[in-house]
């Protein structure tokens, strides 16, 4: 077993190490972790939109390429900035219309039609190439019906149709809801995995990784 | 208490000790399980090789380090398969640390095929806003990104970028991209893409997505939507075998269905448990 000398997977690896310390109970070496963590993730997002989005707009964009309309959505942007001045935080509110409005315009255009996909693509013929895509299609007609049928609270459940429909469409929900719930788990063992590819990969090297 | 009712109530720290050892035995001595190739990866594989040299892939890491496990064997593979065909790749992300994770992983492929960078690949980098930078994007990426990479080179000195070169990616709209893959964790995402680009330009997009996501996204493979999906470390697995990439997922996916089963196994003790301690307590 050779154990790696790179200084940066041995911080990695006692991060790690600190980090699964959460599961014993919360201590000191836990919460030292975390906290550096949260901080250099909020100082490199910093540090790095300034220098790779915000000053070349400023040096390279207004300064040498001569787009001085761009300052004008600076200034709507800094305008933010006005809510920490009690006299002026009335002017914050345009840049937060200005992009409510824009975004919530934006979306109601395009968002239709995904969706409207969707349900275009649940209009399909029962009968399939083979048995088992038929089988797949009247399923799936069944599933979405009986699943809106659960969602349909207009109509009392006291009729024979409701209660089997909605019955179904239960059904259909918990399998979804299982299959979500296995996904996760999976996921979940997926970075569990990464991180001990690390410890006995890289940090280690007992382990191909 | 009975042996049923103990199992109803498993101190969590063995269930967490078994699933670490069986995880870690799998990763240090993996067994070689056969993996079966999914009709989502196929589907997005063959998108993909469906693609002529010189045609441009549009890659996007919407994923921060959490997910690199999962992820990263994606996109490995993805790069692989678009720089074997001789594919032309513009890698963007649209959350702010998925440029940096994914620049080692395409530059290593590059270097492979002998790609050069800002002739074959460019990394433009991360940009906030999603909605409003796709859709300035659509109309001119050089004025979207501020004009230069990821490493603050004039996109003008990129020949994949260059105005001036009648061959260059100038704008996110069918004229330019030929295929988008995004390596998605969560939203912005793959959606967004299809929201506002893919499906105005009639773009193929297909996701590369965490396992968490595949539900949701399936929706989207059946609607025609999604030219085909990579679904979760499996996916990953799938595809580096269907591209010929290096198989880095394949370890990972004995681990876990070991995991999985390991987990299968204490959730039916733990309502068998139920069951049966409640039938002892009638």
């Amino acid at each position: 077993m050779l154990v790696s000398t790179d200084a940066g997977i041995w911080i990695g690896a006692i991060s790690t190490i600190a980090i699964w310390s959460f599961l014993v109970g919360d201590n000191p070496l836990w919460r030292v972790a975390e906290s550096i963590f949260v901080a250099l993730a909020a100082a490199w997002s910093a540090a790095y939109m300034w220098h790779n989005y915000i000053w070349p707009t400023f040096s390279t964009q207004i300064a040498v390429e001569g787009k001085y309309l761009l300052i004008i959505p600076v200034i709507i942007g800094l305008l933010i900035y006005t809510r920490y001045f009690p006299g002026v935080s009335w002017l914050a509110r345009y840049p937060m219309s200005f992009w409510i409005g824009y975004s919530a315009g934006y979306i109601l255009a395009f968002q239709p039609q995904p969706f409207v996909n969707q349900v275009t693509s649940s209009f399909i013929k029962f009968g399939g190439a083979t048995t088992g895509e038929t089988i797949n299609n009247i399923l799936l007609f069944i599933a979405i019906i009986g699943t809106l049928m659960y969602f349909f609270f207009t109509v009392k459940r006291d009729n024979p149709v409701m209660v089997i429909g909605s019955t179904f469409g239960r059904w259909t929900i918990m399998i979804a809801l299982g299959a979500a719930f296995g996904s996760t788990a999976l996921f979940r063992l997926s970075l569990l995995l990464g991180r001990i590819q690390y410890i006995f990969g890289d940090w280690l090297q007992i382990a191909g990784g | 208490m009975n042996f049923w009712d103990r199992m109803q109530d498993i101190d969590v720290r063995i269930i967490y000790i078994v699933i670490f050892l069986v995880c870690t035995i799998a990763v240090i001595k993996p067994l070689g399980l056969p993996i079966a190739i999914s009709n989502t990866t196929v589907q997005a594989f063959e998108t993909m090789d469906s693609l002529e040299p010189g045609d441009v892939v549009w890659l996007d890491a919407a994923y921060s380090p959490g997910s690199e496990s999962e992820l990263n064997p994606m996109v490995l593979a993805v790069a692989h398969h678009a720089f074997k065909k001789d594919l032309k790749v513009v890698t963007f992300a649209l959350w702010n640390m998925g440029q940096k994770i994914v620049q080692p992983l395409i530059e290593d492929r590059a270097e492979h095929f002998g790609k050069e960078y800002g002739v074959d690949w460019v990394n433009l980098g991360f940009r906030p806003a999603a909605l409003m930078v796709l859709r300035a994007m659509r109309d001119g990426i050089h004025d979207a990104v501020g004009g230069v990479d990821d490493f603050g080179t004039p996109l003008s000195e990129l020949p994949l970028m260059d105005p001036d070169n009648p061959n260059a990616v100038l704008e996110l709209n069918d004229k330019y991209v030929d295929l988008i893959v995004v390596f998605e964790t969560g939203s912005p995402g793959t959606v967004d893409y299809l929201t506002y680009v893919a499906l105005e330009y009639d773009i193929p997009i297909f996701p590369a997505l965490v396992q968490v996501s595949v539900p949701g996204a399936l929706a989207y493979v059946q609607s025609g939507d999604y030219s085909g999906l990579i679904p979760g470390l499996r996916g990953a697995a799938e595809y580096q075998i269907l591209a010929g990439a290096p198989p880095t997922a394949a370890t990972g996916t004995d681990a876990q269905s070991l995991g999985a089963l390991a987990i299968t196994a204490f959730i039916i003790l733990g309502n068998l448990g139920y069951l049966l301690g409640r039938k002892n307590a009638a």
